[in-house]
């Protein structure tokens, strides 16, 4: 049998990686890459959906609207991320072409996971996010900061491959497929194998938990993002939880839907400790960085929420929708506020800074000051936040819809929460500027990162239909 | 051949590497229980393809001892980058970071 292969479908996802390649030798290699690759996207986007290495009706490789909404989101957040990294890079003495190199390696991963249809290359491309970033978190050898961050995600991440690796090995025994959509189809007819497959299904559950740093599975999020540069904190708070996202959404929705009420009631209690926990310690953090970090942890309970409610019997579909519409206004407005702590954190002691050191920012970068404070005003889920609130309505409704009234009324408590230590940062940038601080320039890229982020926030604020709505098809 | 001893060991190996994982503190330790959770996967994955009568669990295998491969190389480095600036690999003693 001869494989014909789409080079059109694969064609973004390839040229990053080939770009990386490319990126350790020429300096501008990487934009060039993402230039390319936003090209291909833009001609995916104009046609119908695409799919390649086919095995009969069973296609590994999907480009449909999941996949290219999914895609458009990772290469902007690539694109700020890069963008944001250089005055890091410079600042810190990283090695520019292995950063590089690293970035687009994991982004191709992230790239090719939206794509993925079978437990292989979901496997594989999770992988190729994961182990870059390891290498990028590590990057800074000579702080031991950073390797201890570096040590603490790998070990994490590695014992989650396993166990979730291990899930998907009881699925194949189960369903005696790797295929997503005839596993659905095996597990939809009762078989004597049901319990082996539904302890399949928690483990893959709990594999991907860690990916997102959902509680319980979060311990190693704050610590992994204090200690590595900030704009890999942002693509590991960006990307990579995009990435696992996509792999959840493809996973429960896809294979597991006949289990529904097995994994339903499991997404929902993850959802509501992961918010709960991750606002109540947010309150507490003195750094930005690490009041990111549980903020993240919380959002990723607000994305779980809507999956959660799957055992109600609402159509998944709606569900997975208002997961996916979440996530890419969620990766459009907290890449924003990475890029915008990437500037003000060189006048604190380390990687952000403290809360405190955003006193008066407006006074002397009053567009920046303005910037964080939308994209502040966007996870808080205010006007005129705008893509935040319609973000949160669209899981509020999903929530609803599945008939999960009490994780409903959680969120909203938890988003109320939220709103004081967003707020609370929010107005210190408007605060008088204190006697002898002074804000350095901003160097252009870093600028221009902030101005795309916030450019994208803006457009999500007037037209969320672009990304609310998106399903995975089938 | 019973394909269930197959499965029991394997259920075996998965469970000494995951409570190694929980109790040993040194960083390689943990590191090689983690190598013989994947071993496990692998064990399972080939016995399923031989009830099943189908080869993907066995391309499977294969790609999962590629990843393990790649997590050793990426791994190790980053525990001697530890290693050198602290002169140890216990996880116990990582403690730079915290609030």
């Amino acid at each position: 049998m001869v494989q014909t292969v789409d080079y059109l479908a694969i064609g973004p996802p390839l040229i990053l990686a080939l770009s990386a390649l490319a990126a350790l030798f020429l300096r501008h290699a990487a934009f060039v890459g993402l230039v390319l690759a936003g090209a291909g996207e833009v001609v995916l986007l104009t046609g119908g959906p695409r799919r390649t290495f086919c095995v009969d009706t069973s296609c590994s490789f999907v480009v449909d609207d999941f996949t290219l909404l999914l895609q458009t989101v990772m290469l902007i957040a690539g694109l700020v991320v890069l963008l944001m990294a250089q005055g890091e890079i410079r600042d810190t003495r990283l090695p520019a072409g292995e950063f590089h190199f690293l970035i687009l390696a994991a982004l191709s991963g992230a790239m090719t996971l939206a794509a993925g249809r079978d437990l292989v290359t979901l496997v594989v491309s999770l992988e190729v996010v994961s182990l870059p970033v390891f290498a990028l978190v590590a990057l800074r050898r000579y702080d031991g900061r950073s390797s201890e961050a570096g040590v603490k995600m790998f070990l994490v991440s590695v014992v989650s491959t396993a166990v979730m690796l291990f899930g998907i090995s009881l699925v194949y025994g189960a369903t005696g497929s790797l295929f997503l959509d005839r596993i659905g189809a095996v597990l939809a007819t009762p078989s004597p194998l049901e319990s082996v497959a539904g302890v399949g299904v928690v483990l893959v559950l709990a594999g991907f938990g860690f990916k997102v740093s959902a509680v319980p599975f979060h311990f190693w999020a704050p610590d992994t993002y204090q200690g590595s540069p900030v704009a890999v904190a942002g693509f590991l708070s960006v990307i990579s939880k995009a990435a696992g996202f996509a792999g959840l959404v493809l996973v429960l929705v896809i294979a597991f839907e006949p289990f529904a009420r097995v994994w339903g009631p499991l997404v929902a209690v993850l959802a509501a400790v992961s918010m709960t926990a991750g606002n109540l310690v947010a309150l507490r953090q003195r750094t930005a960085i690490r009041l990111l970090a549980w903020s993240s942890i919380a959002q990723a309970g607000y994305m779980l929420a809507p999956l959660g409610a799957a055992g109600g019997g609402a159509p998944l579909d709606d569900l997975a929708a208002a997961t996916i519409g979440y996530v890419a206004i969620y990766a459009l407005m907290n890449i924003g506020v990475f890029a915008t702590i990437s500037v003000v954190g060189w006048i604190g002691r380390y990687g952000g800074g403290e809360l405190d050191d955003y006193r008066g920012l407006a006074r002397t970068h009053p567009l920046v000051a303005v910037a964080l404070a939308f994209f502040l005003a966007c996870l808080a889920g205010l006007p005129p936040g705008l893509a935040g609130l319609f973000a949160k309505i669209v899981v509020f409704q999903g929530t609803i819809l599945g008939g999960y009234g009490w994780l409903a009324v959680i969120m909203a408590g938890n988003t109320v929460i939220g709103l004081f230590y967003y707020l609370a940062w929010a107005t210190r940038l408007f605060a008088p500027l204190p006697d002898g601080v002074r804000f350095g320039r901003i160097a252009r890229p870093v600028g221009v990162a902030i101005g795309i982020a916030a450019v994208g926030t803006a457009v999500m604020s007037v037209v969320p239909q672009l990304v609310l709505g998106i399903s995975t098809g089938g | 051949m019973t394909p269930t001893y197959y499965l029991l060991l394997s259920a075996l190996l998965f469970t000494i590497g995951a409570v190694g994982v929980l109790v040993r503190r040194n960083a390689i330790v943990v590191f090689m229980c983690v190598e013989l959770m994947l071993n496990a996967v692998n064990l399972t994955l080939v016995t399923f393809a031989r009830i099943n009568g189908s080869l993907d669990g066995q391309v499977m295998a294969f790609f999962v001892m590629v990843v393990a491969a790649a997590e050793v190389v990426v791994g190790l480095a980053i525990i001697m980058s530890i290693f050198r600036t602290r002169r140890t690999a216990s996880v116990d003693d990582a403690n730079l970071l915290k609030y």
